[in-house]
């Protein structure tokens, strides 16, 4: 008898448990986890095959009768129907910022040979989620994955992308840019708000948002808080997506790079203009600060340019008026062996000077 | 084609709100007691519940695999449907949902456990098919046997109430026993203070002590009839 009521008092303390905690990890993982489409198809066809045997052993002629006909037809009914549900409600909209309203781009892209409908708009930056199955971050996220035994939130995702120091996806230099520029190269997105290209430009924008240390000011917080974004249109496929993310990530865009030593000589020259306008001004300092800004780089590889310069004219110097060589010759040279000639202003730098020979 | 709309269901976010989740979980119950099962079971896959249960006991049942947590879930669901559908009382679906699922998969796990027990004389001694038939009889009779024995217990652990001090422990308690007699599989604390009109913590102190001095009445009373036994045993000794 003693188990008896044993048993009831757990059936009573099974019933009346609080559960509140279990049901909202319920829905969160509903939400964030749902079954592929095949794990489904395997739940359901358990589920109704359940339903139908025990309304026929209860006798439940009504409800054998609404689960008759061919099982794989109801569940292909019941998994479509949750389609629009999704994508009504992870959609994400396009809205008007500055004057400027949403719309379809004219002319067409096109990616990989496909031409597609593209609308394009603003979207609030904290709107778009990161891709964090994105080949690039993959490893990183892995690890995580590993070591907490689930996937990142949004906040992690961030992080992850952001780094430590070694700032491996060059997310802080970007966001440099991105502050005095805005986003040049619009993100692009699926229906759905899947981000299928622009994966370091909306951390970069998330990082000047959050602004650790006040590092931004207000127009920079401006440049990121909306950004300018190309999205799918609705009866863009899903191999569609899988051409823009081929496209962007593997399609060269035969972009040729300006050499560092023609950055140098151009970012000299406005070295040099700046000292000619304020000749009383000392500051050195101040003044890369406002080179780095104005090219979008940071103060200290303007010190680099310019102390590399310096070198650049004593080496041409020497070889233009002692050696008698040709100008054009002399630059090409420097052109070819710049990186010695940084490492040589590096050295000078830190107090070991070197004689720079051409034929070194 | 199959493989990217699994991934993308797979892997990224398929948020709907709150509300398009409660509307669809009260389309899911309204369908049920209309006996129109489809409907009922196309709102609980569009509401993500049943996506969210199947990730929720494989994270807490970690033995038991996929296709058994798929048979909990289905034996859950078919559970529901058959409470609402014969007038039992469902409030929320979810809970009811989930304690269903969490019984059952405590009893696959222990089942498991007894079966991985056995040793090899064991496995010697199972029976043939016929016996199974005999078994499964045997079983039912048990569970017949069962539930006419249980409102016997239910009254006879109510008769303990009046033992159980405070008024509010005993109210809350009856409430309980009450719901148990009715076949009911969920009750939260927010419907037991509702219709007993006390606040929410008070209910959950209140059952906490109830289960609580309930246990130890029935740990003394079965101590207090051994050591009567024992007693009795003695005296005919002598």
């Amino acid at each position: 008898m003693q188990l008896q009521i044993e048993t009831v008092i757990e059936e009573a303390r099974r019933i009346s448990l609080d559960v509140a905690q279990e049901v909202e990890e319920i829905f969160q993982q509903g939400n964030e986890h749902p079954l592929d489409q095949g794990k489904a198809f395997e739940l359901l066809t358990k589920i109704i095959s359940v339903l139908r045997q025990n309304a026929g052993e209860r006798g439940d002629d009504a409800t054998s009768n609404s689960l008759a006909g061919d099982i794989h037809q109801i569940i292909q009914r019941v998994i479509q129907m949750r389609e629009p549900v999704i994508s009504e409600s992870t959609k994400i909209k396009l809205v008007s910022h500055n004057g400027i309203d949403p719309g379809l781009l004219r002319p067409k892209q096109r990616f990989q040979g496909v031409e597609m409908s593209i609308n394009a708009g603003y979207v609030k930056t904290r709107d778009i989620p990161l891709w964090t199955k994105n080949p690039r971050t993959d490893i990183k996220f892995a690890q995580f994955r590993k070591d907490k035994a689930r996937d990142p939130n949004p906040e992690e995702c961030l992080e992850l992308m952001w780094g430590d120091d070694k700032d491996e996806f060059k997310i802080k230099e970007l966001a440099i840019s991105i502050a005095l520029n805005g986003v040049r190269v619009p993100p692009i997105i699926a229906v759905d708000g899947t981000l299928l290209d622009g994966n370091r430009r909306i951390a970069a924008c998330q990082y000047i948002l959050y602004n650790k240390n006040q590092a931004f000011n207000n127009e920079a917080l401006k440049n990121a808080e909306y950004i300018w974004i190309w999205q799918l249109t609705e009866d863009a496929t899903k191999n569609d997506e899988q051409l823009v993310i081929a496209a962007r990530n593997f399609e060269p865009d035969y972009k040729q790079d300006w050499t560092k030593y023609t950055k140098a000589k151009e970012l000299y020259k406005a070295w040099q203009e700046m000292s000619s306008l304020s000749p009383g001004n000392s500051d050195e300092r101040q003044k890369r600060v406002v080179l780095a800004h104005k090219f979008a780089i940071k103060p200290d590889q303007v010190k680099k340019y310019i102390e590399t310069i310096e070198i650049v004219e004593i080496f041409k110097d020497y070889h233009l008026d002692e050696k008698d060589k040709k100008i054009h010759e002399v630059e090409n040279v420097v052109d070819r062996y710049y990186a010695y000639l940084e490492k040589i202003a590096r050295l000078k730098s830190n107090n070991k000077p070197r004689k720079p020979t051409l034929d070194k | 084609m199959q493989d990217s709309q699994e991934q993308n269901l797979d892997g990224h976010s398929a948020h709907i709100t709150n509300e398009q989740q409660q509307e669809l979980l009260a389309r899911a119950k309204e369908a049920a007691a209309s006996g129109d099962p489809g409907t009922m079971l196309a709102a609980l896959y569009q509401s993500g519940v049943l996506d969210g249960l199947t990730r929720q006991i494989a994270s807490k049942w970690r033995s038991l695999s996929l296709d058994e947590i798929g048979d909990i879930v289905a034996e859950a669901v078919d559970i529901l449907y058959v409470a609402i559908r014969t007038g039992k009382k469902v409030l929320k679906l979810v809970p009811y949902l989930w304690k269903t699922s969490d019984h059952k998969a405590c009893d696959y796990h222990s089942r498991r456990q007894n079966q991985s027990s056995l040793t090899s004389d064991d496995l010697e001694r199972i029976p043939d098919q016929s016996s199974e038939v005999e078994d499964e009889l045997d079983s039912s009779t048990k569970k017949q046997d069962w539930e006419e024995k249980r409102s016997r217990v239910i009254a006879l652990v109510r008769s303990l109430l009046p033992r159980l001090g405070q008024q509010n422990i005993q109210n809350v308690m009856a409430y309980i026993l009450d719901a148990l007699e009715a076949d009911c599989l969920d009750i939260s604390n927010k419907e037991i203070a509702e219709a007993l009109g006390l606040s929410s913590d008070t209910v959950r102190q209140s059952k906490h002590r109830a289960f609580q001095r309930l246990e130890r009445i029935v740990r003394e009373e079965s101590l207090a009839s051994k050591l009567n036994n024992f007693a009795n045993l003695r005296l005919d000794y002598q």
